[in-house]
């Protein structure tokens, strides 16, 4: 692949090679020497840079095709370009080019035209003719003054035939002086006739006498084939250069011989062709042989022209094309970083910076652009720094904070929330109010409870919710508000756990309730008893028998009655005594066998019966307290069959392995009366019970106590008879992590069967 | 024995009197103080050998008494607490304290005798 650098490079590369070469062919056509040499090179040359140019149009259309395909941003926009582009280019070349090759045909044609031609033909015969009609009459002239010369010498010339051949060295004064007279008459004829130059030859060639306008050269004397030509009784007449100084028409004639002497006579006269008419003809001549050349060139020039020019379309075509792809991809990339950077944004990434190329309309968007991207990245920085520093401020508060936008759609909860409620909301967000699975029994219960304030309440408001959830019950002191006054940004309810804090007040009231109540109840207690005892200790002995039986039944039912008032205080003090549990590893089952050999000792009818599964893990527990546990229950259960005719208690032990952990089950059957069923749900309360005698604390303390250790207890009436009470203890006790009712409701067998 | 002195404190009036009545028959020699400051004045005056000292009182917890005196050595008489709202914990603390022995109210004579003989034969 060619990179576009490369690709500009061999662009202009070819485009300066197509250039040369195309003014060298125009060149070429004018120079007909070298015209098929070159021409044939020119344009192999031509040709290829055609094919290079074709090469990097037809990449330009793929990579366009391919980003129309891919829908890239800006590849329709720089189609359209393209297409504008060269449309604009082509078309006024393809008209140029239309009228340019008719004109060069028809240019060509009328250059070659007939009537040219026949033209320089008839200028040549002129000018041959009009030199033909002067040489004729120079030859007559020429004959005339010979004939002058003929009659002027008859008498008076005599002319002494002289050795030239001797006198060589000083011709011109021999003749000079030996023809004086001769020489004035030559003079007078060459002035007269216009001659340059007049000599009187022998018939052998020797000069006899000379008149020229020049005196001091010597005469020029014709050839020997002139020479002889008059010999045999002909004229001569001829166009000759004669010594360098042009051409002159020569003549030479016979001086007719009328003497006595009989020697033959020749007269030669040189005459000067007129400059500009010598020039003319020498043009006439040139340019006739030059048309005649061009002319043989005719086809071949207006093919080549034609070609040429098609070569110099192409170019100028493809050149366009390119020019277009190139300024096409240049105003289309702007565009497509923006398409490019806009998607960025709109994908979140914010920040994206483009590379500003120009300095026009395109790069001051690019840079708008630029800004504008850095100040959406600064606003979503300074929005993500504030919402983190929110989030960690919503993080550590301690209290519950949940939002509701304006369709009650639960929108954010903070960690605690989650905590308190023991479910992860994170689970829920965006879930309308009223559809929170059942099975998130606290969760649905509080949307239930706020859902009216939210509805109704457009300014603040309290309220203390109370949950029953997997961990029990648990007190939640709402507050709620709107964000703004309509309830149109939606509410925030911040809410606190004050179960414990409720738990913490109560078990406060109730120890300081226990505390009074002992002294005030045990102070006044002592007294009696002591008086009781004293009375008996002075007065019993000293009575007759009737009295002192009356006494010690008196006072012993005021001791015993005062024993049962100490017990119930202390129970009380037992149930209202802040937790103090002291947990030590413990098996389960020894405990159960030694409380029901008591139990049995004591009440022999009942008969109690032990299922206990071996192999039961030992469990952290306070071995005083499971033990006033089991003391309760069991008790409970002998006062519960008393009536029965075959009274009944089954202890059962049992291992629950759950997803969570690892629980053993204790459960205490009796056939005997059962819980009245509209007591059944209240009956751990303090002071509810069955009994006619008794503190109404003992179920009550046994739920204390088991929820000390992180356990549960429930009560069930049997399908057929009695009740059955059921305590599940973890195996270890951990902190906040109180048993679900629902995970033991679901084991707990409808059917206690005895 | 009979030489033995005991000081009960109680701020029940009918439990002081009683007590005092009860030993005082038993053949010991007995004062009483309602509350700590008269305690304080009467051990002043007589060392008792025993001091039977209830927890709960108007002006001072028993037991910050008994710290009081264990702490500047004022004392060296055996204590007996008396508690009507007796706790493990507290019986404890105060025998930890140097405290003898801790008794619940309602108080029994039968009790309290032979508790009294108990300690005696460990003093002697």
């Amino acid at each position: 692949m060619i990179n576009g650098k490369h690709s500009l490079v061999l662009t202009v590369f070819a485009f300066i090679v197509m250039l040369a070469t195309l003014a060298f062919m125009s060149n070429a056509i004018n120079d007909s020497e070298n015209f098929s040499k070159l021409y044939s090179l020119l344009l192999v040359i031509n040709t290829l840079g055609l094919l290079i140019l074709i090469y990097l149009i037809g990449r330009n259309i793929k990579r366009l095709l391919k980003q129309l395909k891919q829908n890239r941003p800006g590849s329709r926009l720089t189609l359209r370009l393209v297409t504008t582009f060269i449309l604009l280019a082509v078309i006024p070349l393809i008209i140029v080019y239309w009228f340019s090759t008719d004109f060069i045909r028809r240019g060509i044609d009328n250059w070659f035209d007939v009537r040219v031609e026949q033209a320089l033909t008839d200028s040549l015969d002129l000018s041959k003719e009009s030199l033909g009609l002067r040489v004729r009459e120079l030859l007559k002239t020429t004959e005339n003054m010979a004939e002058d010369l003929t009659e002027s010498s008859q008498s008076d010339i005599n002319i002494s035939a002289i050795n030239l051949s001797d006198l060589q060295g000083e011709i011109n004064t021999t003749v000079m002086n030996t023809l004086d007279f001769d020489t004035s008459k030559l003079d007078d004829l060459r002035v007269r006739n216009g001659a340059e130059e007049l000599a009187v030859l022998s018939r052998k060639g020797k000069i006899i006498a000379t008149s020229s306008t020049q005196t001091d050269i010597v005469p020029d004397i014709p050839g020997e084939s002139t020479l002889l030509q008059l010999r045999q009784g002909r004229n001569y007449i001829g166009l000759e250069p004669i010594r360098d100084a042009g051409l002159f028409i020569r003549a030479v004639v016979k001086i007719p011989n009328n003497n006595l002497d009989n020697k033959t006579r020749m007269l030669q006269a040189l005459y000067p062709i007129a400059t500009h008419i010598n020039e003319l003809a020498e043009n006439v001549q040139t340019a006739y042989a030059k048309y005649q050349e061009l002319a043989y060139l005719k086809k071949p020039l207006q093919v080549s022209s034609t070609m040429t020019l098609t070569l110099v379309l192409l170019f100028s075509i493809f050149s366009a094309v390119l020019a277009a792809f190139h300024s096409a991809r240049k105003l289309t990339s702007p565009i497509q970083d923006l398409a490019e950077g806009t998607r960025r944004i709109s994908h979140g990434d914010y920040g994206k910076q483009l590379t500003v190329s120009s300095s026009d309309d395109l790069g001051f968007l690019v840079q708008s652009f630029n800004e504008m991207s850095v100040k959406i990245a600064a606003a979503q920085h300074a929005l993500d720094s504030q919402r983190t520093y929110l989030q960690a401020v919503l993080g550590k508060l301690s209290s519950g904070v949940l939002t509701f936008d304006t369709h009650l759609n639960f929108k954010t909860a903070n960690a605690s929330a989650s905590q308190i409620l023991g479910t992860d909301l994170e689970a829920y967000l965006g879930q309308p109010i009223g559809q929170v699975p059942e099975k998130e029994i606290k969760l649905s219960t509080l949307f239930e409870s706020i859902k009216p304030n939210l509805l109704h309440h457009s300014d603040d408001w309290q309220e203390q919710i109370v949950l029953f959830g997997a961990s029990g019950r648990q007190v939640l002191m709402c507050r709620g508000t709107a964000l703004d006054s309509s309830g149109e940004e939606g509410h925030v309810i911040v809410f606190d756990d004050v179960t414990a804090l409720i738990q913490g007040q109560k078990d406060a009231a109730w120890s300081e309730v226990a505390r009074r109540l002992a002294h005030e109840i045990k102070n006044p207690l002592t007294p009696i008893q002591l008086s009781a005892e004293r009375l008996r200790q002075k007065y019993l002995a000293k009575m007759n028998s009737t009295d002192a039986d009356t006494l010690d039944r008196l006072t012993n039912t005021i001791i015993q009655q005062v024993g049962t008032m100490k017990d119930m205080v202390n129970t009380f003090s037992d149930y209202a005594r802040p937790s103090k549990i002291k947990p030590e590893p413990l098996d389960v089952n020894p405990l159960l066998e030694e409380v029901s050999t008591l139990y049995q000792q004591m009440s022999k009818k009942t008969d109690i019966e032990l299922d206990l599964q071996k192999n039961l893990p030992s469990i952290e527990a306070d071995h005083n307290r499971l033990r006033q546990i089991l003391n309760n229950l069991i008790k409970n259960a002998i006062e519960a069959t008393e009536n029965v005719d075959k009274p009944k208690i089954r202890l059962i032990t049992k291992t629950i392995q759950t997803s969570a952990r690892e629980l053993i089950e204790i459960r205490i059957i009796d056939n005997g009366s059962g819980f009245p069923e509209d007591l059944i749900n209240e009956i751990f309360e303090p002071y509810v019970t069955t009994k006619s005698s008794g503190t109404g604390l003992g179920l009550a303390i046994v739920k204390k106590i088991v929820e000390e250790h992180g356990g549960i207890v429930l009560v069930e009436n049997n399908d057929d008879q009695g009740s059955s009470v059921m305590i599940r203890l973890p195996v270890k006790i951990e902190n906040n992590n109180v048993l679900s009712i629902n995970e033991s409701k679901k084991n707990l067998a409808r059917k206690n069967a005895l | 024995m009979s030489s033995a002195y005991i000081l009960v404190v109680d701020d029940e009036p009918d439990i002081r009197n009683l007590l005092q009545e009860i030993l005082e028959d038993e053949g010991f020699s007995v004062s009483v103080a309602e509350n700590g400051q008269a305690a304080r004045d009467s051990i002043r005056l007589r060392r008792p050998d025993l001091i039977l000292l209830d927890i709960w009182m108007p002006d001072i917890d028993g037991v910050a008494l008994l710290k009081e005196w264990k702490e500047n050595e004022s004392l060296d008489s055996t204590v007996i607490m008396i508690s009507g709202h007796g706790t493990v914990e507290t019986a404890v603390e105060a025998i930890r304290i140097g405290a003898y022995d801790f008794i619940e109210k309602p108080l029994s004579i039968a009790k309290l005798l032979l508790q009294l003989t108990g300690l005696w034969r460990h003093l002697l």
